[in-house]
């Protein structure tokens, strides 16, 4: 008896609490790397985050609710991930997820958002495996490594008609994913074997067996798949082993720390990007997140600023479409459904398996640290 | 024949390094019986203290590398009399246990003053590989080499030739005899750590050109120098010298001939295979301590 009372007046509190609800906010869980090695990423990732939730908000918010963001740290490592994805959808019971930057960190959280059916948006990951197993709650505003690695693969091959052709990448998810991919488009594309295909840890600080064995390949190109910090030891051990051939990698390349760590051991390092900072050449709505940026930050975006500003862009598109009911499923069929919207990384249109297309960029480090679009 | 000299001339000047540092663990755990796991730390303070006195303080490297040694024997010296004095008595588990716990202090005191980015640091000797034949040797990796295998000599006449070394082995031999003969254990202690503390900074001066200045460094580095002084030996100065150029050139072949994926596993696999074959190492005494 005493059990019945108790259940009535838990359903009562929760009709009230549901009644309550309507023009509440709308609570989005924001996870990242916000201290430790990469914060600067996270916070990068954080800042995107806010001026879209600040744009949208200022619109007058989704069907008359705010957007609230609850942010919480990862510490770029995949168990604190997965403990403040928890967090995030146990107990601040968070209506969707946008998180995170280290790929391992990604692939390990988004079982949580999985196993409770939570929308959950990647901006900056780019780990092919992330959109391939078959979560359907995920999706990803990054170009996949699938997308940027080929590009850079048929670049060298198609524009620099270089044909012999080596590869270093960081043994993790981030490198060995997008390693597999060049070794693949290589092969089917073009009939070509790596002269070299060399692994490393994404903590090591000598590359120097790696290099020797590319220069014993003769290789003529390097295709290296890791962050700007391992990019800045290549460039630098590479130079001073006079190894001169293009480098050439992918989106996490993009850093100025690139070029004030190796110097100009790093002027002409080509890599595959998804946004650039340059109003001149930018698309409008390109132009207009650049404005917004400056204005509100006061400095220029990078890319992980726009792809974060996009996933928070497409966040908003998911949850217009599930309102006002705002449904967990009705959320992802919204965000996936999203077809040729302008945002800041280009045209988005996202794919049924979560992954966002669009066109990809390649540009290069000139002197002085400046970047200029090569393709 | 030149791929296999190359990748053996880069394997010895990254295991003079990791010598350097193996040295460190040997002086602390012959003279305290445990091992320091924030020698590591001491190479990343080392890499941090040049940082300073040459790219922030802009004093030319003739000065600054003194006093980067001098503030890593200061710095050595506070964490002795602070976390690892008071523990003299205290057993074993304890006073391991202090010295992670000084490394992790170290690693996030660094980690908020600089934050995690790394820092570059110039090039000491040219960044131009010096061809001799086909073979291309960089200037660093001879001087981190002359340097490691100089630093070895010089600490080994101090041990066997002055008061205050033949006391450090007295100490080392033997805590309580040698309190009994007059000499200051305390005093002993201190130096002990002062010169360890010295010589891993010393290692991370060395590194800062080839890598960059990162909070990280020192567990990396650490990790690579525990590893060549349980090769060596743990007990032995000259035999950690064998073991960490010993696991540099084996990092350097198994990258070069064997695969690049497995490189950064070597030093563990090397730690594995000695602890069960080789409990004394290389150059270690063969009877276990007296507890």
């Amino acid at each position: 008896m005493k059990k019945g009372i108790l259940l009535g007046l838990l359903c009562l509190l929760v009709f009230a609490f549901s009644v309550s609800a309507e023009g509440e906010p709308l609570k989005i869980g924001v996870y990242g790397p916000l201290s430790g090695d990469a914060a600067m990423v996270g916070q990068t990732m954080v800042e995107g985050i806010k001026l879209a939730t600040k744009q949208i908000n200022e619109a007058g918010g989704i069907d008359g609710r705010m957007i609230e963001l609850v942010i919480e740290d990862d510490e770029q490592s995949p168990k604190v991930a997965v403990s403040a994805v928890n967090k995030l959808v146990y107990d601040d019971k968070v209506m969707a997820v946008i998180g995170t930057v280290n790929s391992s960190c990604t692939l390990a959280s988004m079982e949580v958002t999985w196993d409770a059916e939570v929308p959950h948006i990647t901006p900056i990951s780019s780990g092919a495996s992330i959109t391939n197993v078959g979560n359907p709650w995920i999706a990803r505003i990054q170009a996949s490594d699938l997308l940027q690695a080929g590009a850079i693969a048929r670049y060298i091959v198609d524009d620099l008609g270089i044909k012999k052709i080596a590869c270093m990448y960081q043994s993790d998810d981030y490198g060995t994913g997008a390693m597999e991919v060049i070794v693949k488009v290589l092969k089917d594309e073009y009939g070509i074997e790596l002269v070299a295909n060399e692994a490393f840890e994404p903590s090591a600080l000598d590359m120097t067996p790696q290099l020797l064995s590319v220069q014993k390949s003769g290789a003529e190109a390097l295709i290296m798949w890791n962050m700007y910090q391992q990019g800045a030891l290549i460039a630098k051990q590479a130079r001073d082993l006079g190894l001169k051939i293009p480098l050439l990698g992918g989106g996490g390349l993009t850093n100025k720390k690139l070029y004030e760590l190796a110097g100009d051991a790093a002027v002409g390092i080509i890599n595959s990007q998804t946004f650039f900072a340059d109003k001149t050449k930018a698309t409008p709505s390109a132009a207009a997140f650049i404005d917004a940026f400056e204005k509100e930050y006061g400095k220029l975006p990078d890319s992980n600023n726009a792809m974060a500003y996009d996933a928070m862009m497409v966040m908003a598109e998911g949850l217009k479409y599930a309102a006002p009911e705002f449904k967990n499923t009705k959320i992802m069929e919204g965000i996936k459904a999203v077809k040729d919207l302008p945002l800041a990384t280009g045209t988005i249109s996202m794919s049924p398996n979560g992954d966002a297309n669009r066109d990809i960029l390649i540009i290069r480090l000139t002197e002085g640290g400046k970047y200029e679009l090569a393709k | 024949m030149n791929f296999f000299l190359q990748q053996l001339i880069q394997g010895i000047s990254m295991g003079a390094l990791y010598g350097l540092i193996a040295i460190g663990y040997v002086l602390i755990y012959n003279a305290w019986g445990v091992l320091n796991f924030a020698q590591g730390d001491m190479v990343m303070i080392g890499a941090f203290a040049i940082l300073i006195a040459h790219v922030y303080m802009g004093l030319p490297l003739l000065i600054a590398f003194p006093i980067a040694i001098i503030m890593c024997c200061i710095i050595g010296f506070l964490v002795e009399i602070s976390a690892f004095r008071p523990l003299i008595d205290a057993n074993n588990t304890r006073r391991l246990i202090a010295t992670i716990g000084v490394g992790i202090f170290l690693r996030n005191l660094v980690r908020v003053i600089f934050g995690a980015d790394p820092y570059p640091f110039p090039s000491i000797f040219g960044n131009t590989a010096v061809n001799i034949g086909e073979l291309k040797i960089i200037p660093q990796n001879i001087w981190n080499t002359v340097i490691g295998f100089g630093l070895v000599i010089l600490l080994s006449i101090f041990l066997k030739q002055t008061h205050i070394g033949k006391s450090m082995r007295a100490t080392a031999q033997d805590r309580e005899a040698a309190r009994l003969m007059g000499i200051n254990v305390k005093k002993n202690m201190s130096i002990t750590f002062i010169i360890s503390s010295a010589l891993g900074g010393f290692a991370g001066m060395l590194i800062c050109p080839v890598f960059f200045v990162i909070p990280t460094l020192g567990t990396l580095m650490g990790n690579k120098g525990f590893a060549g002084a349980l090769l060596g030996g743990i007990t032995s100065n000259p035999g950690s010298m064998i073991g960490g150029i010993s696991l540099g050139i084996l990092e350097s072949f198994g990258a070069g001939y064997f695969s690049s994926s497995v490189q950064a596993g070597i030093a563990y696999a090397v730690l594995f295979l000695v602890l069960i074959f080789l409990p004394a190492g290389l150059l270690g005494k063969k009877e276990s301590r007296k507890v």
